[in-house]
């Protein structure tokens, strides 16, 4: 089906963000509007477009400014509508959550516009129809969420940048480097049902070691943002960030956008069939392996909050990455699947980390000693968020999990099954002592005024913002209900299986 | 017998909505309208009973009850399925949790947080009813989870040091097992293609039979207290306020051998269960059982904290149930029955005496805030109903005939007896034999154990502290006259649960029903032999007692260094340590390679910088590019970055 709807989806935000850039600091309630607006629009036409996507498998737009190289186009396929599908939704409640989070900050003119920008930045690179376009993307990306994370302009802040844009720039230099050889071998860099270089005829002399080096290119270019170690540091690093940008940039968008690329990289440019020829994915199982231990292990010595969280995102990024790895049809589910529920229940974590900062200023574990008491239902939802993440069932991340180890028993692979067993032993040691003290732990010393002046606002209990912990409420009792009722996801997820793996 | 049809009902469900919405009411109605709210906390309770028992006519007609829902990515639903075995275990759970929380309108005056206390504890009520009625393994899995977080709000609710760290424990050894059983369950649902609780259905599984079966068993051990991975029980049932220790020690563990059952029945081969692997199985489970029961009775004689010593018995009974279950598995279809017959009735009759004998000692708790036994003496003047009602709890536990305990405990005696009989007379070992020893030696040290608890609190010398104190509450009477009646009912009719239950159970579930009829259904109780045998086993724990308390050997203890505890933190101590270690060094290491390349590159961005030349800055003097055009440097950069693509294309597109 052909359609120019896609293009609104990049071009509103754009659009919208030029209209805010050019708004005054004073005129908050008018920019509130846009960018929630502009969130919610684009949210609604990706639901729009989903019925005709997995109808007719695919949705183009007329292609503009053809060559032989490439040309302009967007593409809605099911893989990309899933990552738009869970990017735009969580926009909508990000936004939201920003309104309160911003509404004492300086800067928000800045904070919002590009906030915006990056929504339409990220839909281009669901929607890529080729590997330039995505490429160019990608690229945009980084630029657009830098100003996001230099927020603060503190020193920190500034170093943090400067490793974010060093980082993400290198590795995209090896992509473009994948992206070209791609090109030169087969002289097409569309995306289409069949892989680039498992479809088109290639150049006969090409050996399974060239593959393979092109493919470790890609991984290593496409692997700085999905945070496959040792190209991870950048992360933990950027949580100098306000939390509406860790929430949703550094645990669903910008790390997802690293992660779309890798599963574009194995499904869309070298296809299963390519990928089993190279036999090279025993050896990326085994990074992502070591990623999913390592960070799971790094996760347990951090005391600030959302250095914790950003190392559990390190690690649980390597989960999805792993499902998509062990080329079987059970292991991708999964990690779709997970992809979509890690994302859910990070950013849930994520906003209980920004309503604690924020209505108490506490930044630190230690020192959440007893909050339950006075934020119960934020620290509900970050318990109900915890336990997903340990993937135990009454919440969403079991089924991920039960995907992802019948996919690791289905290709044979008993390492995964154990380091998946682990790793959820040590998600349960880093996530559940903090509900407890929360919870169960009498705070120490108790404080005169437990909140400062300056903080937001506190009716009742001391709980966030209305803006702030709505949304929150709203995502963690999300994941309740997708323990239960993981159909929707799971049928979403098996028709990106079937698409690729037939 | 009859057919097996099924029946379609929401009784199932109801049986987990009703504890399950009695909970949100009771956490809505709060501390301003406490009195409501603990009415509906009861009524909640009460209703989860009523719509087990209504169950039981579609039963007796030999039909299961099957309920569907959500059927779709879950590989069956969440699905209901209830047979005998767990009409019987969800009928005395929510028997004993209707006595625990109508109990506990007097108990928890005394401590604080009521309405989280009743909240959680019917949560936790319809976990163990999705347990009881689930129908497939997943469905299972998620009330099971759902357990494991619900009570341990209930272990942690006093808030201190202790029951903090009771509560770790408990809360990472029930998600290491609940991480057993999903990777078991993945095995499972893979090779055997199917998650149903049915008897026989690992037959598909083959050579990777034994690692599910362990996981398995592994997973439910756990939280049934089973010997090794029992440190977690002793710790944590003591600490929590003495109505939730009932729910805990007394049903909560049954989940976990209820489990174990059900693992064992799936393991039949070839649904008649002859095989190697089944009676190795069988005998693994009998032996684990064995060491888990003496265990618990040496470590309970020890005991003078009357919670944590109730605790111990509670490992201990457990190794009666794992014993049975063992026997079931080991002698399979058809003479199994009086193991598996025997593991459920105790499975019921320890779920009444050890709940009574926990609601027993709060009592004493309540008013003495005491729980040394040896501090305590003459109380039953105080505390006549409690004392009374504690007898009868221990002499349930000691298997005293007309009670309750001697039913389950001649059964067990009976299995052992003949597994012993079948393994000399196939194999010549003596194994077994010694087994029925073990067996016996552990109700010597039972009854000695109950006889001293009873003895220092109830009787003897009063302390002239506790002359004044008051007697016991109306509910608290109430809760315990409950379990005490029904307990006298099933002691002095025996015959009457093997058949109305659990003759149907075992059929249901696959017996020889020709066996069960015969064996089961007129098993005579009041046996001279078996009377006599009980009674010479309870005057050796007088003996025992006697001799104990002369010469002071209760009060012996294990070297602390042979303590799985404490072995435990020696080794996870130096595990974590090297664990830190190595994670900082390699941390260390990524940072530092890092940092070099980060430095690598703003080293070459401070060049680019260097391109608005500025001859006076360091850098540029450092690096002495200053002389550089603007242009040649372009010129260089694009040639460079041409190379790097260029060279290696060359090479891979055209040589390799």
């Amino acid at each position: 089906m052909q359609s120019w709807l896609p293009w609104v989806t990049v071009i509103l935000p754009a659009v919208s963000a030029a209209v805010l850039g050019s708004l005054k600091e004073e005129q908050k309630a008018l920019r509130n509007a846009i960018s929630l607006g502009t969130a919610l629009v684009t949210a609604g036409i990706v639901l729009f477009l989903m019925p005709a996507v997995i109808q007719d498998g695919v949705v183009r737009t007329a292609p503009l400014l053809v060559t032989p190289a490439f040309s302009i186009e967007l593409r809605v396929d099911h893989l990309g509508m899933m990552f738009a599908l869970i990017a735009s939704g969580l926009w909508v409640f990000a936004m939201l959550y920003s309104i309160g989070y911003m509404a004492h900050e300086n800067g928000q003119r800045t904070y919002f516009t590009f906030f915006t920008l990056s929504l339409g930045v990220t839909m281009g690179i669901a929607f890529a129809a080729n590997l330039f376009i995505l490429y160019f993307f990608y690229e945009f990306l980084t630029l657009t969420t830098y100003p996001l994370v230099i927020h603060y302009r503190t020193k920190e802040a500034m170093v943090a940048g400067a490793k974010y844009i060093v980082y993400s720039l290198c590795g995209a230099t090896l992509i473009l480097a994948g992206i070209v050889l791609t090109y030169t071998w087969t002289g097409s860099v569309a995306f289409s049902e069949l892989s680039i270089l498992g479809g088109a005829p290639r150049l006969a002399v090409l050996s399974t070691t060239a593959l393979a080096l092109a493919f470790a290119l890609y991984i290593a270019g496409f692997g700085v943002k999905a945070a496959i170690m040792p190209l991870h540091s950048w992360l933990p690093s950027a949580m100098v960030a306000p939390t509406p940008v860790s929430a949703l940039l550094h645990a669903v968008a910008v790390v997802k956008a690293g992660v779309f690329g890798v599963l574009r990289t194995m499904y869309s440019v070298f296809g299963d069939e390519v990928m089993h020829e190279m036999a090279v994915s025993p050896y990326f199982v085994a990074v992502l392996l070591a990623t999913i231990l390592a960070g799971s292990v790094f996760a347990l010595n951090q005391d600030v909050l959302k250095r914790r969280l950003a190392y559990s995102t390190v690690s649980q990024l390597g989960y999805i990455m792993l499902g998509a790895a062990l080329l079987t049809p059970m292991g991708f589910k999964g990690g779709m699947l997970h992809m979509f529920n890690h994302s859910l229940m990070k950013i849930t974590l994520f906003f209980c980390a920004g309503l604690i900062a924020e209505g108490t200023g506490k930044t630190r574990v230690s020192e959440l000693a007893g909050i339950g008491r006075s934020m119960p239902l934020t620290m509900t939802a970050f318990a109900l968020a915890s336990i997903g993440m340990i993937g135990a069932l009454p919440m969403n991340g079991f089924w991920s999990k039960w995907f992802l180890i019948n996919g690791s028993v289905e290709s044979g692979m008993s390492a995964a099954v154990v380091v998946l067993a682990v790793s959820a032993l040590l998600n349960a040691a880093y996530f559940l002592p903090i509900s407890i003290s929360a919870f169960f732990h009498k705070p120490a010393g108790v404080q005169l005024q437990a909140h400062g002046p300056g903080h937001g606002h506190h009716q009742g209990l001391g709980e966030g913002h209305p803006a702030m912990l709505w949304p929150t409420l709203a995502l963690a009792c999300l994941c309740l209900v997708l323990g239960f009722w993981p159909d929707l996801p799971v049928a979403l997820v098996s028709l990106v299986v079937q698409a690729f793996l037939g | 017998m009859p057919n097996h049809g099924t029946v379609q009902s929401i009784l199932p469900i109801l049986a987990v909505l009703f504890p399950l919405l009695s909970a949100v009411a009771a956490g809505i109605l709060g501390e301003r309208r406490s009195k409501a709210r603990d009415l509906v906390a009861a009524m909640g309770c009460l209703g989860a009973f009523l719509s087990v028992v209504l169950m039981y006519p579609a039963l007796s007609r030999g039909n299961t009850v099957v309920y569907h829902l959500l059927q779709g990515v879950w590989p069956s639903g969440i699905s209901f399925r209830v047979d005998f075995l767990g009409l019987l275990v969800g009928a005395v759970a929510s028997l004993v949790w209707l006595a625990s929380t109508i109990y506990a309108w007097a108990y928890m005056g005394h401590e604080g947080q009521r309405t989280r206390y009743y909240f959680f504890n019917n949560l936790t009520l319809a976990a163990m009813m999705g347990v009881s009625t689930a129908g497939d393994l997943l469905s299972l899995l998620l009330f099971f989870e759902a357990l494991t977080f619900a009570s341990y709000v209930l272990v942690v609710h006093r808030e201190d040091q202790e029951a903090r760290s009771a509560g770790n424990l408990y809360l990472f050894m029930g998600v290491f097992g609940g991480l057993c059983l999903i990777t078991g369950m993945a095995l499972q649902y893979y090779f055997g293609h199917t998650l149903a609780l049915d008897s026989g259905t690992m037959h598909s599984l083959g050579t990777l039979k034994p690692l599910v079966a362990s996981l398995l068993v592994l997973g439910f051990g756990i939280k049934a207290g089973m010997v090794p991975v029992h440190i977690w029980l002793p710790q944590a049932h003591p600490v929590a306020p003495s109505p939730a220790s009932a729910l805990l020690s007394g049903v909560m563990i049954k989940a976990g051998a209820y489990g174990i059952v059900r693992v064992g029945l799936m393991a039949l081969e070839d649904g008649h269960g002859q095989g190697a692997f089944y009676e190795g199985l069988g005998l693994a489970v009998i032996t684990t059982g064995l060491f888990t029961m003496i265990f618990g009775v040496f470590m309970a004689l020890q005991s003078g904290n009357s919670k944590r010593m109730l605790a111990y018995h509670s490992i201990s009974q457990m190794g009666y149930i794992l014993m049975g279950a063992g026997v079931a598995a080991y002698l399979g279809l058809g003479h199994g029955a009086m193991g598996f017959g025997g593991a459920v009735y105790h499975i019921i009759n320890h779920a009444l005496f050890k709940a009574g004998l926990f609601l027993a000692v709060g009592v004493v708790y309540l008013s003495t805030e005491e729980l040394d036994m040896y501090k305590l003496g003459g109380l039953w003047r105080n505390f006549p109903f409690t004392a009374a009602a504690m007898l009868i709890a221990a002499m349930g536990i000691t298997g005293f005939p007309g009670l309750n305990g001697y039913a389950s405990k001649t059964m067990l005696h009976h299995s052992i007896v003949e597994a012993a009989q079948h393994m000399a007379h196939t194999t010549g070992s003596m194994y077994l034999w010694w087994g029925e020893k073990v067996f016996s030696l552990t109700g010597v040290g039972t009854a000695c154990s109950f006889i001293k608890l009873f003895g220092l609190t109830f009787l003897g010398k009063r302390p002239e502290r506790f002359a004044t104190v008051r007697g016991e509450p109306l509910p608290v009477k109430v809760g315990m006259g409950i379990l005490c009646v029904v307990m006298l009912a099933i002691g002095l009719a025996p015959n009457l649960l093997v058949n109305v239950g659990l003759g149907p159970a075992a059929t249901g579930v696959g017996y020889d029903h020709h066996f069960v009829d015969e064996y089961l259904g007129h098993l005579d109780f009041w046996y001279p032999k078996d009377v006599i045998a009980i009674l010479i086993t309870l005057a050796l724990g007088l003996g025992l007692f006697t001799v104990g308390m002369r010469t002071g050997i209760f009060h012996l203890h294990f070297p602390k260094a042979l303590s799985i505890e404490y072995c435990g933190r020696a080794l996870a101590g130096s595990a974590v340590r090297g664990w830190a270690r190595l994670a900082v060094s390699w941390q260390l290491l990524t940072d530092r390679a890092t940092r070099r390349l980060q430095d690598g590159i703003t080293t070459s961005s401070n060049l680019a910088k260097n391109i608005d030349y500025d001859p006076q800055s360091r850098t540029s003097a450092e690096f002495n590019l200053t002389n550089l055009d603007f242009d040649t440097l372009i010129l260089v950069t694009v040639l460079g970055v041409f190379l790097a693509l260029y060279i290696p294309l060359q090479v891979l597109s055209g040589r390799m």
